[in-house]
């Protein structure tokens, strides 16, 4: 609604700006920047495997890629409606109103 | 003999009187005071052991002070002040008191020099944290709360039979450092674990810190775990098998993490993720490594409180901390917002955050003594960290699909205490100098180093990218109302319909046997009345003077045994 666009302050607007097209082309623009940099200084590793260019980047990307894909595979297989434990289990119950206590 | 004041009696005396007060804006104001006197005891506490009292012949060190306790006492009573200032507006005095005596219970669990003071404090920790989940005030709160007692009860009961084993094998209840090997040791060595969540004895956490109340959660997320890490790193330092247990600690979290939806649950997964680095520390053991330890407790609570604080503003406000129900909430909460990124570039050791500082120290330790298997498995989890806590969470909540939902700004007291985490997260981050001082042993460590700056820029710059790149495509896991089953399946469904099944076989079995019973005995009564009764054939042949002739037959008898006597 535009009375709620209007009550958006400024600063919130500034942290908005983390979602935005041109925030995703600022982080591609910084990983390619600090893939770059990895050739620009002496390493001191404590394993081989880092002496591979990147590898943090790479080793990084990858990880998040294989976590995201098990997590949709076994959120088929685990996921059960929000009452499977009801009325043992908070899940399914609304939080109670707080400002109650506050009367 | 009591030479100091202990730091728990303050916590103690505060829960006795300050329900007392009258006013609540006096009662949250005096409760302010009460971490402060407990930290300045314990900032100007003397090392060493002081008040050994002794109770039914056994003697009590209530005091075992030395940098490793006290570093945890401090950011204990930091925290402390910190969420008593998020819970300024909790008019609920139970919630007042049990925050009190749970804090005032891990302290003095710190502080315990031998195996039964530890084992009271212990226990203490989990009566007087169940009434914040309790003051949820729902059915389910209810039957969460009983499940995470009997759990957190049966830890302490762990723990004291390991210790009247300890006593009978060496003859000593003194609380340091010991060897996994004997039954005494392994019974402490699982008390521990149960509280730090180890693999399989974790479900308790993410079943109960999310349905606490919103001030609840934040005072949870500070004390259990990190007094059974601190403990583990008292007792078990060194132990290789911590190694390994905190390896599946800090990756397995990242799947449920990532699936889950309730967003305080998601913050009790990363919890358990983070105690994982923890653990790795404790079992590679060194005085890097327990440094380590230490610290990345400390920042580890500071930036998981805040993170629970944010969330539980969120529901404070929303009533719901379902990522599938909030989204786009920096619209009206833009200072929360901007907490809770401070606490996700702490979780994901952005530089210049206390993390970037404090895990290192950790990986380092992993580093120098070779184990290249669980250095692998933690840049993993770090990388893995970014995205399911630093980016899910503010994600989801703050900016995202636009719920719709305009709430107000949190009020000022969490907002407040959400500074003050946030500032101690930064200035943690931008002066490790000066933190690391505060640690158990002295060290030359160089945190600000051009390598590793740029690894771990590389490290959380490319996971976040992975997180866009899987929402461009959309491949992150969908999140909708739902539960996520766990290990708690095993026995709160698997074991609940097994047991169920006993019973109704039981009542089966019980019920035929009766009827068994009844058919039987009705047969043998039905025979005799048959044979006996009234109508048969027996009582054909009664005479009719059978009573007298009996009595005769009687008297013959009683006159025959006379004459014999």
């Amino acid at each position: 609604m535009d009375q709620n666009h209007d009550d958006t302050s400024a600063f919130a607007r500034v942290l908005l700006l983390i979602g935005s097209p041109r925030a995703f082309a600022v982080l591609v623009v910084l990983c390619a920047g600090l893939f770059v940099a990895d050739f620009l200084y002496h390493k001191h590793p404590y394993f081989e495997v880092e002496e591979v260019p990147g590898f943090y980047a790479i080793y990084g990307l990858a990880v998040v890629a294989v976590f995201l894909v098990a997590a949709r595979l076994l959120g088929g297989v685990l996921k059960r409606p929000e009452d499977y434990y009801a009325p043992n289990d908070v899940a399914s119950e609304p939080y109670p109103d707080e400002s109650r206590a506050d009367g | 003999m009591v030479e100091l004041v202990p730091p728990f009696l303050v916590y103690f005396l505060g829960a006795a009187l300050l329900p007392l007060v009258p006013g609540a804006a006096l009662r949250s104001a005096l409760s302010l005071l009460v971490p402060v006197i407990g930290g300045w005891l314990i900032w100007t506490m003397p090392t060493g052991t002081h008040d050994v009292v002794t109770l039914m012949g056994v003697d009590l060190t209530l005091i075992r002070n030395d940098r490793l306790a006290a570093i945890f006492a401090l950011v204990f009573s930091f925290a402390a002040f910190v969420s008593l200032v998020y819970a300024w507006h909790v008019r609920d005095r139970v919630q007042l008191v049990a925050t009190l005596l749970y804090s005032g219970s891990a302290i003095g669990a710190v502080f315990a020099g031998d195996l039964i003071t530890l084992f009271l404090f212990w226990e203490g920790t989990a009566i007087a944290s169940v009434f914040l989940i309790w003051a949820r005030g729902t059915e389910g709160a209810y039957h969460t709360g009983l499940r995470y007692l009997v759990i957190q009860v049966a830890s302490g009961v762990i723990l004291l039979s390991g210790a009247a084993l300890f006593w009978r094998e060496t003859g000593s209840l003194a609380f340091d450092q010991m060897t996994l090997g004997s039954p005494a040791t392994w019974l402490i060595f699982i008390a521990f674990g149960i509280k730090c969540a180890f693999p399989l004895l974790h479900s308790w956490l993410p079943d109960a810190y999310p349905s606490a109340t919103v001030t609840g959660s934040v005072v949870l997320s500070i004390f259990t775990t990190k007094l059974a890490v601190y403990a583990l790193a008292r007792g078990f330092a060194g132990t290789e098998l911590l190694i390994w247990i905190g390896v599946v600690m800090a990756l397995f979290p990242v799947i449920w993490g990532l699936i889950e939806n309730d967003l305080r649950r998601v913050l009790a997964y990363s919890l358990i993720g983070q105690l994982g680095f923890l653990v790795v520390g404790i079992g590679i053991g060194g005085e890097l490594a327990i440094n380590g330890v230490a610290a990345h407790a400390v920042s580890s609570i500071l930036y998981k409180s805040l993170l629970f604080m944010a969330v539980g503003a969120v529901l404070f406000r929303t009533g719901t901390a379902r990522a599938s129900d909030l989204g786009g909430l920096v619209r009206s909460m833009p200072l929360t917002a901007l907490f809770c990124l401070v606490g996700s570039a702490t979780i994901a050791a952005v530089p210049l955050f206390a993390s970037f500082a404090t895990k290192s120290m950790i990986l380092s330790a992993a580093g120098y003594k070779g184990y290249e298997g669980a250095w692998l498995a933690l840049v993993a989890a770090a990388g893995a960290t970014v995205v399911y806590t630093g980016v899910k969470v503010p994600y989801c909540a703050f900016f995202g699909a636009d719920s719709g939902r305009r709430p107000a700004e949190a009020p000022w007291n969490m907002l407040l205490a959400m500074g003050l985490g946030s500032a101690a997260c930064i200035g943690i981050g931008v002066f490790p100098g000066a933190f690391f001082a505060l640690l158990p042993y002295p060290m030359e460590y160089d945190v600000y180093t051009v390598a590793h700056v740029i690894t771990q820029l590389q490290l959380v710059a490319f996971a976040v990218l992975a997180f866009v790149l899987a929402r461009r495509f959309g491949y992150l896991p969908t999140e909708t109302r739902s539960v996520v089953l766990d290990s708690d399946w095993l026995y709160r469904r698997v074991l609940a319909r097994v047991i169920g099944g006993l019973a109704q076989g039981m009542s089966i079995a019980w019920a035929g046997g009766v009827r068994f019973q009844e058919a039987w005995l009705n047969r043998v009564i039905l025979r005799l009345y048959r044979s006996h009764g009234p109508a048969s054939r027996m009582a054909q042949s009664w005479p009719t003077g059978a009573m007298v002739q009996w009595v005769a037959i009687l008297l013959a008898v009683m006159l025959f045994v006379t004459f014999l006597a």
